[in-house]
Protein backbone atom coordinates (compact mmCIF):
# COMPACT_ATOMS: atom_id res chain seq x y z
CA UNK A 1 0.00 0.00 0.00
CA UNK A 2 1.08 3.15 -0.70
CA UNK A 3 0.99 4.70 2.60
CA UNK A 4 2.52 2.20 4.61
CA UNK A 5 5.53 4.16 5.23
CA UNK A 6 2.93 6.87 6.69
CA UNK A 7 1.40 4.52 8.89
CA UNK A 8 5.31 3.09 10.44
CA UNK A 9 6.59 6.85 10.72
CA UNK A 10 3.55 7.31 12.97
CA UNK A 11 3.90 4.43 14.52
CA UNK A 12 7.48 5.95 15.74
CA UNK A 13 5.83 8.77 17.38
CA UNK A 14 6.75 9.79 20.68
CA UNK A 15 5.16 8.11 23.71
CA UNK A 16 4.51 11.91 24.97
CA UNK A 17 1.85 12.03 22.20
CA UNK A 18 0.43 8.40 22.86
CA UNK A 19 -0.31 9.78 26.15
CA UNK A 20 -1.57 12.93 25.57
CA UNK A 21 -4.33 11.51 23.26
CA UNK A 22 -4.96 8.88 25.55
CA UNK A 23 -5.52 11.45 29.21
CA UNK A 24 -6.60 14.62 26.95
CA UNK A 25 -9.85 16.08 28.44
CA UNK A 26 -10.42 19.29 25.81
CA UNK A 27 -11.96 22.19 27.25
CA UNK A 28 -15.33 23.02 27.19
CA UNK A 29 -16.78 26.34 25.47
CA UNK A 30 -19.51 27.49 28.28
CA UNK A 31 -22.12 27.73 25.83
CA UNK A 32 -24.68 26.43 28.29
CA UNK A 33 -26.40 30.28 29.23
CA UNK A 34 -27.19 30.32 25.87
CA UNK A 35 -28.91 26.83 25.32
CA UNK A 36 -30.41 27.26 29.20
CA UNK A 37 -31.95 31.16 27.67
CA UNK A 38 -33.00 29.88 24.34
CA UNK A 39 -34.73 26.82 25.45
CA UNK A 40 -36.50 28.65 28.35
CA UNK A 41 -37.84 30.99 25.66
CA UNK A 42 -38.77 28.44 23.59
CA UNK A 43 -40.70 26.68 25.87
CA UNK A 44 -42.70 29.60 26.85
CA UNK A 45 -43.52 30.32 23.37
CA UNK A 46 -45.05 27.05 23.13
CA UNK A 47 -46.91 26.95 25.92
CA UNK A 48 -47.94 30.76 25.43
CA UNK A 49 -49.16 29.43 21.49
CA UNK A 50 -50.74 26.02 22.22
CA UNK A 51 -53.00 27.62 25.14
CA UNK A 52 -53.99 30.58 22.32
CA UNK A 53 -54.64 27.50 19.70
CA UNK A 54 -53.70 30.03 16.98
CA UNK A 55 -51.74 28.33 14.04
CA UNK A 56 -49.94 30.98 12.82
CA UNK A 57 -48.26 31.53 16.35
CA UNK A 58 -48.05 27.59 16.84
CA UNK A 59 -45.92 28.15 13.41
CA UNK A 60 -43.85 30.73 14.46
CA UNK A 61 -43.31 28.60 17.73
CA UNK A 62 -41.41 25.83 15.75
CA UNK A 63 -39.78 28.13 13.56
CA UNK A 64 -38.30 30.14 16.67
CA UNK A 65 -37.24 26.76 18.35
CA UNK A 66 -35.47 25.79 15.49
CA UNK A 67 -33.94 29.36 15.01
CA UNK A 68 -32.53 28.79 18.74
CA UNK A 69 -30.10 25.89 17.57
CA UNK A 70 -27.25 26.66 15.98
CA UNK A 71 -27.57 25.31 12.10
CA UNK A 72 -25.41 26.92 9.32
CA UNK A 73 -27.98 27.99 7.18
CA UNK A 74 -26.28 27.95 3.42
CA UNK A 75 -27.29 31.02 1.90
CA UNK A 76 -25.72 32.03 -1.39
CA UNK A 77 -24.26 35.34 -0.60
CA UNK A 78 -23.14 36.05 -4.31
CA UNK A 79 -26.33 38.33 -4.69
CA UNK A 80 -26.12 39.88 -0.96
CA UNK A 81 -22.61 40.51 -0.38
CA UNK A 82 -22.07 44.15 -0.71
CA UNK A 83 -19.68 45.89 -3.19
CA UNK A 84 -16.31 47.00 -1.59
CA UNK A 85 -16.77 44.87 1.72
CA UNK A 86 -15.35 41.44 2.28
CA UNK A 87 -18.06 38.97 3.36
CA UNK A 88 -17.90 36.21 5.75
CA UNK A 89 -20.06 33.20 5.37
CA UNK A 90 -21.74 32.13 8.71
CA UNK A 91 -19.89 28.67 7.91
CA UNK A 92 -16.84 30.48 8.36
CA UNK A 93 -17.66 32.40 11.43
CA UNK A 94 -18.70 28.60 12.79
CA UNK A 95 -15.09 27.56 12.40
CA UNK A 96 -13.78 30.52 14.26
CA UNK A 97 -15.87 29.62 17.15
CA UNK A 98 -14.60 26.04 17.43
CA UNK A 99 -10.55 27.37 17.13
CA UNK A 100 -8.41 27.45 20.50
CA UNK A 101 -5.79 30.13 20.94
CA UNK A 102 -3.29 29.83 17.67
CA UNK A 103 -0.27 28.27 17.76
CA UNK A 104 2.68 29.80 16.86
CA UNK A 105 3.55 27.78 13.33
CA UNK A 106 6.51 27.88 11.37
CA UNK A 107 6.41 27.43 7.82
CA UNK A 108 9.38 27.35 6.00
CA UNK A 109 11.06 30.64 5.85
CA UNK A 110 8.20 32.29 6.79
CA UNK A 111 6.97 32.51 10.77
CA UNK A 112 3.04 32.58 10.75
CA UNK A 113 1.10 32.67 14.07
CA UNK A 114 -2.23 32.08 14.65
CA UNK A 115 -4.81 29.02 13.17
CA UNK A 116 -4.49 28.48 9.60
CA UNK A 117 -8.26 28.08 7.67
CA UNK A 118 -7.93 26.71 3.92
CA UNK A 119 -10.65 29.60 2.25
CA UNK A 120 -11.61 29.93 -0.58
CA UNK A 121 -11.71 33.39 -2.24
CA UNK A 122 -14.94 34.59 -4.29
CA UNK A 123 -15.30 37.65 -6.50
CA UNK A 124 -18.66 37.78 -7.13
CA UNK A 125 -18.76 40.46 -9.42
CA UNK A 126 -16.64 37.85 -11.76
CA UNK A 127 -13.71 39.89 -11.31
CA UNK A 128 -10.46 38.40 -11.93
CA UNK A 129 -8.26 36.19 -9.21
CA UNK A 130 -4.90 38.00 -9.98
CA UNK A 131 -7.01 41.16 -9.52
CA UNK A 132 -7.69 40.44 -6.10
CA UNK A 133 -3.98 38.49 -5.56
CA UNK A 134 -2.96 41.69 -6.42
CA UNK A 135 -4.97 43.96 -4.02
CA UNK A 136 -6.41 41.90 -1.49
CA UNK A 137 -4.23 39.13 -0.86
CA UNK A 138 -0.43 40.31 -2.12
CA UNK A 139 -0.70 43.30 1.16
CA UNK A 140 -0.87 40.77 3.59
CA UNK A 141 2.08 39.36 2.91
CA UNK A 142 1.63 35.49 3.36
CA UNK A 143 4.47 34.47 0.90
CA UNK A 144 5.02 33.45 -2.42
CA UNK A 145 4.27 29.70 -2.54
CA UNK A 146 1.01 30.04 -2.50
CA UNK A 147 -0.13 32.63 -4.93
CA UNK A 148 0.04 29.86 -7.82
CA UNK A 149 -2.71 28.01 -5.75
CA UNK A 150 -4.55 30.70 -5.74
CA UNK A 151 -4.77 32.07 -9.03
CA UNK A 152 -5.75 27.99 -9.99
CA UNK A 153 -8.02 27.29 -7.61
CA UNK A 154 -9.62 30.22 -5.44
CA UNK A 155 -8.62 28.56 -2.01
CA UNK A 156 -5.80 29.72 0.23
CA UNK A 157 -4.54 29.72 3.73
CA UNK A 158 -4.99 32.35 5.72
CA UNK A 159 -4.99 33.07 9.76
CA UNK A 160 -7.98 34.78 11.67
CA UNK A 161 -5.76 37.47 12.01
CA UNK A 162 -4.94 37.85 8.27
CA UNK A 163 -9.17 36.99 7.01
CA UNK A 164 -9.93 39.94 9.26
CA UNK A 165 -7.17 42.78 8.04
CA UNK A 166 -7.99 42.03 3.91
CA UNK A 167 -9.47 44.92 2.26
CA UNK A 168 -11.57 44.80 -0.59
CA UNK A 169 -11.36 47.47 -3.29
CA UNK A 170 -14.38 49.33 -3.92
CA UNK A 171 -15.05 47.50 -7.20
CA UNK A 172 -15.03 43.84 -6.09
CA UNK A 173 -16.98 42.10 -3.74
CA UNK A 174 -15.43 39.22 -1.92
CA UNK A 175 -16.79 36.78 -0.04
CA UNK A 176 -14.43 34.14 2.07
CA UNK A 177 -16.00 30.78 2.89
CA UNK A 178 -14.20 27.51 4.15
CA UNK A 179 -12.93 25.71 1.57
CA UNK A 180 -14.67 22.66 2.58
CA UNK A 181 -17.39 21.65 4.40
CA UNK A 182 -18.12 18.47 5.72
CA UNK A 183 -21.91 17.92 4.98
CA UNK A 184 -24.96 15.75 6.86
CA UNK A 185 -28.51 15.70 7.03
CA UNK A 186 -29.17 18.83 8.95
CA UNK A 187 -26.23 20.87 6.94
CA UNK A 188 -27.99 19.77 3.93
CA UNK A 189 -31.41 19.87 4.66
CA UNK A 190 -30.84 23.59 5.16
CA UNK A 191 -28.67 24.27 1.66
CA UNK A 192 -30.89 26.95 -0.84
CA UNK A 193 -28.75 25.64 -4.33
CA UNK A 194 -30.11 22.59 -6.30
CA UNK A 195 -26.86 20.99 -6.78
CA UNK A 196 -23.41 20.91 -4.70
CA UNK A 197 -19.50 20.19 -6.00
CA UNK A 198 -18.68 17.53 -3.24
CA UNK A 199 -15.54 15.11 -2.74
CA UNK A 200 -16.93 11.46 -1.48
CA UNK A 201 -14.84 9.45 0.49
CA UNK A 202 -16.07 5.69 0.82
CA UNK A 203 -14.93 2.86 2.53
CA UNK A 204 -14.13 0.07 -0.03
CA UNK A 205 -12.88 -2.93 2.25
CA UNK A 206 -9.46 -4.16 2.99
CA UNK A 207 -6.27 -3.23 0.93
CA UNK A 208 -4.66 -5.80 -1.02
CA UNK A 209 -0.78 -5.19 -0.19
CA UNK A 210 0.90 -6.29 -3.09
CA UNK A 211 -0.41 -6.27 -6.52
CA UNK A 212 -1.15 -3.15 -7.40
CA UNK A 213 -2.89 -3.31 -10.30
CA UNK A 214 -5.62 -5.94 -8.80
CA UNK A 215 -6.05 -3.29 -6.23
CA UNK A 216 -6.59 -0.94 -8.78
CA UNK A 217 -9.51 -2.86 -10.27
CA UNK A 218 -10.82 -3.83 -6.93
CA UNK A 219 -11.48 -0.42 -6.21
CA UNK A 220 -12.68 1.00 -9.62
CA UNK A 221 -15.23 -2.39 -8.91
CA UNK A 222 -16.14 -1.19 -5.55
CA UNK A 223 -16.74 2.55 -7.18
CA UNK A 224 -18.65 1.16 -9.94
CA UNK A 225 -21.24 -0.54 -7.41
CA UNK A 226 -21.01 2.38 -4.71
CA UNK A 227 -22.13 4.67 -7.53
CA UNK A 228 -24.97 2.90 -9.25
CA UNK A 229 -26.48 1.41 -5.82
CA UNK A 230 -26.90 5.00 -5.15
CA UNK A 231 -27.73 6.31 -8.87
CA UNK A 232 -24.72 8.59 -8.90
CA UNK A 233 -25.39 10.42 -12.78
CA UNK A 234 -21.94 9.36 -13.88
CA UNK A 235 -21.96 12.60 -16.23
CA UNK A 236 -21.27 14.66 -13.33
CA UNK A 237 -18.27 13.13 -11.61
CA UNK A 238 -15.42 15.29 -12.77
CA UNK A 239 -12.65 13.43 -10.79
CA UNK A 240 -11.72 10.13 -9.62
CA UNK A 241 -8.56 9.03 -7.61
CA UNK A 242 -7.84 5.45 -8.77
CA UNK A 243 -5.77 4.47 -5.54
CA UNK A 244 -8.30 5.60 -3.19
CA UNK A 245 -11.97 5.62 -5.12
CA UNK A 246 -12.30 8.78 -3.65
CA UNK A 247 -14.41 10.64 -6.28
CA UNK A 248 -15.34 14.73 -7.01
CA UNK A 249 -18.70 15.74 -8.32
CA UNK A 250 -21.84 17.73 -8.87
CA UNK A 251 -25.00 16.10 -7.18
CA UNK A 252 -28.52 17.02 -6.29
CA UNK A 253 -29.46 17.15 -2.70
CA UNK A 254 -31.49 14.06 -3.41
CA UNK A 255 -28.00 11.94 -4.27
CA UNK A 256 -26.40 13.45 -1.64
CA UNK A 257 -28.63 12.35 0.93
CA UNK A 258 -28.22 8.55 -0.30
CA UNK A 259 -25.00 8.75 -0.33
CA UNK A 260 -24.90 10.26 3.45
CA UNK A 261 -27.60 7.11 4.16
CA UNK A 262 -25.00 4.45 2.73
CA UNK A 263 -22.80 3.32 6.00
CA UNK A 264 -19.99 2.21 3.51
CA UNK A 265 -19.66 6.27 3.41
CA UNK A 266 -16.79 8.36 5.16
CA UNK A 267 -17.43 11.96 4.47
CA UNK A 268 -18.91 13.71 1.79
CA UNK A 269 -17.22 17.23 1.73
CA UNK A 270 -18.93 20.30 0.13
CA UNK A 271 -15.91 22.23 -2.17
CA UNK A 272 -16.82 25.82 -2.03
CA UNK A 273 -14.71 26.12 -5.29
CA UNK A 274 -16.94 24.27 -7.10
CA UNK B 1 2.75 -1.57 41.92
CA UNK B 2 3.92 1.45 39.45
CA UNK B 3 5.31 1.43 35.86
CA UNK B 4 8.96 1.58 37.69
CA UNK B 5 8.38 -1.36 40.29
CA UNK B 6 6.86 -3.67 36.52
CA UNK B 7 9.90 -2.49 34.84
CA UNK B 8 12.42 -4.03 37.57
CA UNK B 9 10.57 -7.23 37.32
CA UNK B 10 11.12 -7.59 33.73
CA UNK B 11 14.93 -6.59 34.82
CA UNK B 12 14.47 -9.23 37.60
CA UNK B 13 13.14 -12.15 35.14
CA UNK B 14 9.89 -12.35 37.08
CA UNK B 15 6.80 -13.23 35.38
CA UNK B 16 4.81 -11.45 37.39
CA UNK B 17 5.88 -8.61 35.07
CA UNK B 18 3.55 -10.16 32.47
CA UNK B 19 0.95 -9.95 34.61
CA UNK B 20 1.23 -6.76 35.90
CA UNK B 21 1.97 -5.76 32.48
CA UNK B 22 -1.75 -7.38 31.28
CA UNK B 23 -3.86 -6.60 34.26
CA UNK B 24 -2.85 -2.45 33.78
CA UNK B 25 -2.34 -1.98 29.94
CA UNK B 26 -4.51 -5.62 28.82
CA UNK B 27 -7.72 -3.40 28.15
CA UNK B 28 -5.78 -0.50 26.05
CA UNK B 29 -4.13 -3.06 23.67
CA UNK B 30 -6.89 -4.57 23.01
CA UNK B 31 -9.00 -2.16 22.38
CA UNK B 32 -6.02 -1.10 19.77
CA UNK B 33 -5.21 -4.64 18.22
CA UNK B 34 -9.08 -4.48 17.57
CA UNK B 35 -9.10 -1.51 15.98
CA UNK B 36 -6.90 -2.85 13.78
CA UNK B 37 -8.24 -6.74 13.16
CA UNK B 38 -11.91 -6.40 13.85
CA UNK B 39 -11.67 -9.60 15.57
CA UNK B 40 -11.66 -10.74 19.04
CA UNK B 41 -9.44 -13.90 18.42
CA UNK B 42 -7.05 -12.58 16.20
CA UNK B 43 -6.43 -9.19 18.51
CA UNK B 44 -5.92 -11.33 21.55
CA UNK B 45 -3.39 -13.72 19.80
CA UNK B 46 -1.71 -10.07 18.79
CA UNK B 47 -1.55 -8.89 22.16
CA UNK B 48 -0.56 -12.24 23.54
CA UNK B 49 2.51 -11.91 20.75
CA UNK B 50 2.81 -8.40 22.11
CA UNK B 51 3.33 -9.37 25.79
CA UNK B 52 6.06 -11.72 24.65
CA UNK B 53 7.81 -9.32 22.44
CA UNK B 54 7.88 -6.60 25.66
CA UNK B 55 9.86 -9.61 27.55
CA UNK B 56 12.25 -9.82 25.26
CA UNK B 57 12.47 -6.74 24.51
CA UNK B 58 13.12 -5.56 28.10
CA UNK B 59 15.90 -5.52 28.98
CA UNK B 60 17.73 -4.02 27.86
CA UNK B 61 15.39 -1.73 26.92
CA UNK B 62 14.42 0.11 30.33
CA UNK B 63 11.18 2.77 28.70
CA UNK B 64 10.86 6.44 30.09
CA UNK B 65 6.85 5.06 29.34
CA UNK B 66 6.04 1.59 29.49
CA UNK B 67 2.61 2.17 28.59
CA UNK B 68 3.99 3.70 25.14
CA UNK B 69 6.13 1.08 25.05
CA UNK B 70 3.88 -1.80 25.47
CA UNK B 71 0.87 0.20 23.20
CA UNK B 72 3.70 0.74 20.31
CA UNK B 73 4.15 -3.05 20.42
CA UNK B 74 1.03 -4.03 20.50
CA UNK B 75 -0.19 -1.59 17.31
CA UNK B 76 3.31 -3.07 15.45
CA UNK B 77 2.05 -6.80 16.08
CA UNK B 78 -1.63 -6.04 14.81
CA UNK B 79 -0.85 -4.17 11.84
CA UNK B 80 1.69 -7.53 11.39
CA UNK B 81 -1.21 -9.41 11.75
CA UNK B 82 -3.73 -7.43 9.60
CA UNK B 83 -0.29 -7.98 6.51
CA UNK B 84 -0.69 -11.43 7.38
CA UNK B 85 -4.25 -12.25 6.73
CA UNK B 86 -4.95 -9.40 4.19
CA UNK B 87 -1.95 -11.70 2.24
CA UNK B 88 -4.12 -15.20 3.12
CA UNK B 89 -7.31 -12.80 1.79
CA UNK B 90 -8.64 -13.38 4.84
CA UNK B 91 -10.78 -10.45 5.29
CA UNK B 92 -11.36 -9.07 9.13
CA UNK B 93 -13.56 -6.42 9.86
CA UNK B 94 -11.48 -3.50 10.87
CA UNK B 95 -11.59 -0.35 9.18
CA UNK B 96 -8.04 0.84 9.05
CA UNK B 97 -8.66 4.37 7.30
CA UNK B 98 -5.83 3.74 4.77
CA UNK B 99 -7.95 5.58 1.95
CA UNK B 100 -7.76 8.83 4.32
CA UNK B 101 -3.87 8.48 4.43
CA UNK B 102 -3.37 7.32 0.95
CA UNK B 103 -5.59 10.38 -0.48
CA UNK B 104 -2.58 12.52 0.69
CA UNK B 105 0.01 10.46 -1.34
CA UNK B 106 0.17 12.11 -4.93
CA UNK B 107 -0.26 8.86 -7.47
CA UNK B 108 3.05 7.73 -8.72
CA UNK B 109 4.99 9.27 -6.20
CA UNK B 110 7.40 6.84 -4.70
CA UNK B 111 8.25 6.67 -0.50
CA UNK B 112 10.62 9.11 0.69
CA UNK B 113 14.09 8.44 1.00
CA UNK B 114 13.99 8.42 4.54
CA UNK B 115 13.61 5.44 7.60
CA UNK B 116 10.36 5.55 9.59
CA UNK B 117 11.96 7.27 13.40
CA UNK B 118 12.81 10.14 11.11
CA UNK B 119 9.79 10.48 8.99
CA UNK B 120 8.15 10.19 12.33
CA UNK B 121 10.22 12.59 14.49
CA UNK B 122 9.23 15.28 11.65
CA UNK B 123 5.83 13.98 12.05
CA UNK B 124 6.19 14.91 15.49
CA UNK B 125 7.57 18.77 14.76
CA UNK B 126 4.54 19.10 12.70
CA UNK B 127 2.39 17.86 15.59
CA UNK B 128 3.46 20.16 18.02
CA UNK B 129 2.54 23.30 15.96
CA UNK B 130 -0.97 21.91 16.05
CA UNK B 131 -3.62 22.73 18.60
CA UNK B 132 -4.23 19.86 21.09
CA UNK B 133 -7.62 19.07 19.78
CA UNK B 134 -5.69 18.35 16.35
CA UNK B 135 -2.95 16.91 17.68
CA UNK B 136 -4.89 14.18 20.13
CA UNK B 137 -7.75 13.69 17.26
CA UNK B 138 -5.20 12.58 15.09
CA UNK B 139 -3.15 9.93 17.43
CA UNK B 140 -6.14 9.10 17.99
CA UNK B 141 -7.34 7.93 14.40
CA UNK B 142 -3.41 7.11 13.08
CA UNK B 143 -1.94 5.81 15.83
CA UNK B 144 -4.73 4.28 18.12
CA UNK B 145 -7.05 3.28 14.71
CA UNK B 146 -10.37 4.26 17.11
CA UNK B 147 -13.43 5.02 14.64
CA UNK B 148 -14.31 8.56 13.77
CA UNK B 149 -17.44 7.99 16.30
CA UNK B 150 -15.27 6.72 18.99
CA UNK B 151 -13.05 9.79 18.92
CA UNK B 152 -15.83 11.98 18.82
CA UNK B 153 -17.66 10.69 22.26
CA UNK B 154 -13.84 10.40 23.98
CA UNK B 155 -13.59 14.20 23.24
CA UNK B 156 -17.32 14.87 23.45
CA UNK B 157 -16.94 16.07 20.01
CA UNK B 158 -19.69 16.30 17.25
CA UNK B 159 -18.59 13.64 14.55
CA UNK B 160 -18.27 16.63 11.70
CA UNK B 161 -15.71 18.10 13.78
CA UNK B 162 -13.65 15.13 14.25
CA UNK B 163 -13.84 14.75 10.28
CA UNK B 164 -13.13 18.21 10.17
CA UNK B 165 -10.18 18.17 12.13
CA UNK B 166 -8.55 14.81 10.46
CA UNK B 167 -9.14 16.42 7.14
CA UNK B 168 -7.14 20.27 7.88
CA UNK B 169 -4.68 18.12 9.89
CA UNK B 170 -3.61 15.71 7.02
CA UNK B 171 -3.50 19.14 4.69
CA UNK B 172 -1.48 20.44 6.47
CA UNK B 173 0.68 17.45 7.13
CA UNK B 174 0.91 17.50 3.54
CA UNK B 175 1.60 20.32 2.84
CA UNK B 176 4.82 20.48 6.21
CA UNK B 177 6.37 17.61 4.48
CA UNK B 178 6.48 18.88 0.99
CA UNK B 179 8.00 21.98 2.61
CA UNK B 180 10.75 20.54 4.34
CA UNK B 181 11.58 18.70 0.94
CA UNK B 182 9.52 15.44 1.03
CA UNK B 183 7.63 14.77 -2.37
CA UNK B 184 4.89 12.66 -0.65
Amino acid sequence: MKCDYLIRAIGCLDGEFIDEAENYKPARKNHAWIWAAASAACVMLVVGAFILRKPVAQNACLRSIFAAVPAHEYVDYSETAEKGKVTMTDELKAEFDECEEPPAVLFGDSNMCGWIFNVHITDADGGSRYHILKNCIQPLNIGEGKEEDFLQTGNIELTKKQIFSMKCPPDCTIIIAPSMIILNEEYLATVTRDTLYVRVYAYSGDRALDDWEEEKARILKFFNEYTERNKVDRESITEYSESSGVFRAELDKATISRLLADERTEMVCFITDG
Amino acid sequence: MDDKDIIDLYFDRNEQAIRETAERYGGLCGSIAYNILGSREDAEESVNDAYFAVWNAIPPAKPDSLKAFVCKIARNMALKRLEFNTAKKRMPNAIVPFSELEEMISDGSPPPDVSDEELGKLIGVFLKTQSADARCVFVRRYWYFDKVSDIAKRYSFGESKVKSLLSRTRSRLKKFLITEGYNI
